[in-house]
């Protein structure tokens, strides 16, 4: 077996050339630091070659938490035992990429470089002369496309060449200089002189070999005149800079929820997407439920009202949750992210963060694990621990389903768009509140330095952006039949059966013989009903929202199924017009309308009263208004899931960038006390308007 | 002079730094080495931006003036 280290300077290539080789998915993006782990894979073309793709780092001394990782990896120091380095240099800034090069040469292992880039380096009309500097260096280079797959069959071709033949990189003269010199330094003052040297006869090597091989193109030589400076000069304008992100981001959301895209009156495509989804469904639900008509009660009753009424009120938001993610990818494909970094640096430093904790706190809008970890290439351990726990205050793909299904029944009267814009300040306000108190009261302040590398901005190719999309598909569709169905199937039995269940008292009591018992006598409802008081204060001390809450810690999504499975479905206005609008006068009065006549504001309460009740289905659940009463506490609720502990995978995550269980043990009280103060106030305060 | 006050679109040679930190040995790294020609593409109320061994780089505005420069 061959092992092979992928190492480079951030956002050369790296990831998308272990794609590549692996055939695997991993998130490729066009900002440095997007890969902050390690991940193995098998190289499809010969299965002996095994492939670690590693972070991004300028140098084997490490700077940032993720780049331990690379050096250790490289310099053998992990116990990973690398036979082969793949260094990737891109082509573009090839002196800079040379220096780690030099790096890695000097501690002796067998190496190829794959010279990565080469489509934008013929754009820039750069000539490099790739036998020449291979003969300096002693080392196979393969010129290569990573993004096109050219140059694929080559590189694989090169390392199993130097994993037989074990040859090791020319040893330059320099690299004894070099050793002479640190091994010389004792004191502080003499190893920076140390440092300054080495740095300056690496440089100065490179220079050297460079000179007498690269010839720059036009395009890299004038700056201020390429495609990227013309675009930078207006994206990080001092006084366009911020407002433009703000309309990116606010574009964003109108794609994803408006329904009054553009001003046009019609839905965006995401809102789009969801209807088509969920009549699709319906007609799913439909079909099923016809099927198993005939079967015993607890099989239909476990099927449609758990199952299928769970599931499905998942999967009807997931076309949001898609838009917003191929929205997101296109976003970090395109060079984006690493300039909104800088332009808000000033601004986040004023909250106590720095700009580059606008990285995981965007992709928390998607996802917190992923966002979590990428807090690992901030600067200092106080921006990291803070910027992790905010971020669990981001609005998730996962929690969007909560928001939606409150905003279409306690506010379908309300302008939607708004209301998601709401929950988005909110968490933010939320997250800067947050940071600036933490700052104040927890963590020492240290000012953290802003460097970072401004990428070419790169138009997005479809396929990138499909497979991001595709694989989120997947990975919720895995979700959603893994912990999503587990927690369905739970919740339905929790709240179907209690102890009585199989002591054979409900099988006596039920005339039909059932087993099952009724929902507010059941295991779940005693378990909510004990820690349901502590959320009195905030407008939902009820069971049904309290276990709501809890198996939202499973998933965020699991808020929704609960909510489905516990609560008969809202009646709408239209529903009760319809409704009542088939009766005559004498009925109405009957059931309770003054004088006969239909008044739409009294008829919700005289048909949960009068209708469901005591006249028909005795069935019938109550509804979410029933438990959640007012705007102020259904907004309470909305918000206290959005920033109480997150799912258990975040909280792993938390865990991971935070080392012990004591700051992760903090970082959820924070979280949790967060969560019921701001809950609180929106309950009281919104009671009062 | 510090490279803090240079003009968008000068061209200054870079003669030292003030500090050690590793943050310092990071600039080396990426290319601050002495002699070397950085170009400033901009300025923003967060700090510059630069162009340093063909490599587009943003500095926040109190590292830049911790490089000091000659023409
Ligand atoms: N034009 C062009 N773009 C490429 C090529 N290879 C990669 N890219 C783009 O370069 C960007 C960075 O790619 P990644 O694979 O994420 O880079 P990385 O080295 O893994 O980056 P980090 O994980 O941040 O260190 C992405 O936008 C890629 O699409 C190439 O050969 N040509
Ligand atoms: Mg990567």
């Amino acid at each position: 077996m061959i092992k092979v280290a992928l190492a480079g300077n951030p956002n050369c290539g790296k990831t998308t050339l272990f794609n590549d080789l692996t055939g695997s998915k991993q998130h490729v993006g066009n900002w440095p630091g997007v890969t902050v782990d390690k991940k193995e894979g098998t190289c499809k073309k010969n299965k002996e070659i095994k492939i670690l793709d590693l972070p991004g780092t300028y140098s084997l001394s490490p700077y940032s938490a993720e780049e331990i990782v690379a050096g250790e990896t490289i310099t053998n120091k992990n116990g990973e035992n690398i036979d082969v380095v793949l260094n990737i240099i891109d082509g573009t800034s090839i002196e800079r990429n040379l220096y780690l090069t030099l790096q890695i040469m000097e501690t002796g292992i067998p190496m190829v470089i794959a010279l990565n880039m080469m489509d934008e380096v013929e754009a820039q009309g750069t000539k490099i002369d790739v036998d020449k500097i291979s003969e300096e260096l002693g080392v196979t280079i393969v010129p290569m496309v990573a993004r096109s797959g050219k140059g694929l069959a080559e590189v694989v071709k090169a390392i199993e060449e130097v994993a037989a033949s074990k040859s090791t990189p020319k040893n330059l003269p320099i690299f004894g200089e070099i050793k002479n010199i640190e091994l010389n330094a004792k004191s502080d003052e003499e190893k920076e002189e140390a440092e300054i040297s080495v740095a300056d006869i690496r440089y100065k090597t490179i220079d050297d070999i460079v000179s007498k091989t690269v010839k720059k193109g036009k395009a890299a030589t004038e700056v201020k005149n390429t495609k990227s400076d013309k675009i930078d000069k207006i994206l990080t304008n001092r006084f366009l800079g911020i407002p433009i992100f703000l309309v990116i981001m606010f574009a964003m959301y109108a794609c994803t929820f408006s329904e009054n895209f553009l001003w046009l009156g019609i839905n965006s495509p995401g809102m789009w997407l969801a209807g088509v989804v969920e009549s699709a469904w319906e007609w799913v639900v439909e079909g099923i439920a016809g099927l198993i008509e005939g079967a015993s009660p607890w099989i239909y009753a476990l099927v449609v009202d758990g199952i299928l009424a769970g599931i499905g009120a998942v999967l009807g938001f997931m076309p949001l949750v898609l838009v917003l993610y191929l929205l997101m990818s296109f976003l970090e494909d395109s060079g984006y992210m690493a300039r909104v970094a800088f332009i808000l640096d000033r601004l986040f430093r004023k909250f106590g963060l720095s700009g580059r904790s606008f990285i995981p706190l965007l992709m928390g809008i998607g996802c917190g694990v992923p966002a979590i970890m990428a807090t690992r290439t901030l600067e200092k351990e106080k921006d990291r621990k803070i910027t992790a726990i905010i971020t669990a205050f981001m609005p998730c793909g996962a929690k969007l389903p909560i928001f939606a299904m409150f905003f279409s029944t306690m506010f379908a009267d309300d302008n939607q768009t708004l209301l998601n814009y709401s929950i988005y300040l909110v968490s933010i306000v939320v997250a800067i509140v947050v940071s600036l108190i933490l700052n104040k009261l927890v963590y020492k302040s240290e000012a953290s330095n802003f460097i970072m590398e401004l990428p070419q901005y790169r138009v997005p190719t479809a396929k990138s952006v499909l497979i991001h999309g595709w694989e989120k598909v997947k990975g919720l569709g895995k979700k959603a039949g893994t912990v999503i169905l587990f927690s369905t199937i739970l919740i339905w039995f929790l709240s179907s059966f209690n102890l009585d269940s199989f002591n054979g008292k409900n099988k006596e009591a039920n005339e039909d013989g059932c087993i099952m018992c009724e929902m507010d006598d059941s295991f779940l409802a005693s378990a909510g009903e004990v820690i349901a008081p502590i959320f009195k204060p905030l407008g939902f001390g009820e069971w049904r929202p309290t276990v709501g809450v809890i198996t939202g810690w499973i998933a965020k999504e699991n808020v929704v199924v609960t909510f489905a499975q516990l609560y008969e479905e809202d009646v709408t206005q239209e529903y009760l017009d319809e409704y009542f609008g088939a009766m005559d006068g004498s009925e109405l009065e009957e059931l309770g309308f003054e004088g006969g006549e239909y008044d739409p504001e009294a008829a919700y309460d005289i048909y949960v009263e009068g209708t469901l009740f005591e006249g028909g289905d005795e069935n019938a659940l109550p509804t979410m208004k029933d438990d959640i009463k007012t705007k102020a506490a259904a907004y309470a609720y909305m918000v206290f899931n959005l920033l109480c502990m997150p799912c258990f995978a975040a909280v792993g995550a938390l865990k991971r960038e935070l080392k012990t269980w004591k700051a992760t043990g903090f970082a959820v009280g924070v979280q949790m006390l967060t969560a019921y103060v701001v809950a609180l106030l929106v309950n009281v305060i919104g009671g009062l308007l | 002079m510090a490279l803090s006050m240079a003009q968008s679109g000068e061209i200054k040679t870079v003669k030292r730094f003030i500090g050690k930190e590793e943050v310092i040995t990071r600039l080396r790294e990426m290319g601050f080495v002495p002699g070397e020609k950085v170009q400033v593409v901009g300025h923003n109320p967060s700090g510059l931006i630069l162009m340093v061994k063909g490599v587009k780089l943003a500095l926040d505005r109190n590292l830049a003036s911790r490089i000091i420069v000659c023409d």
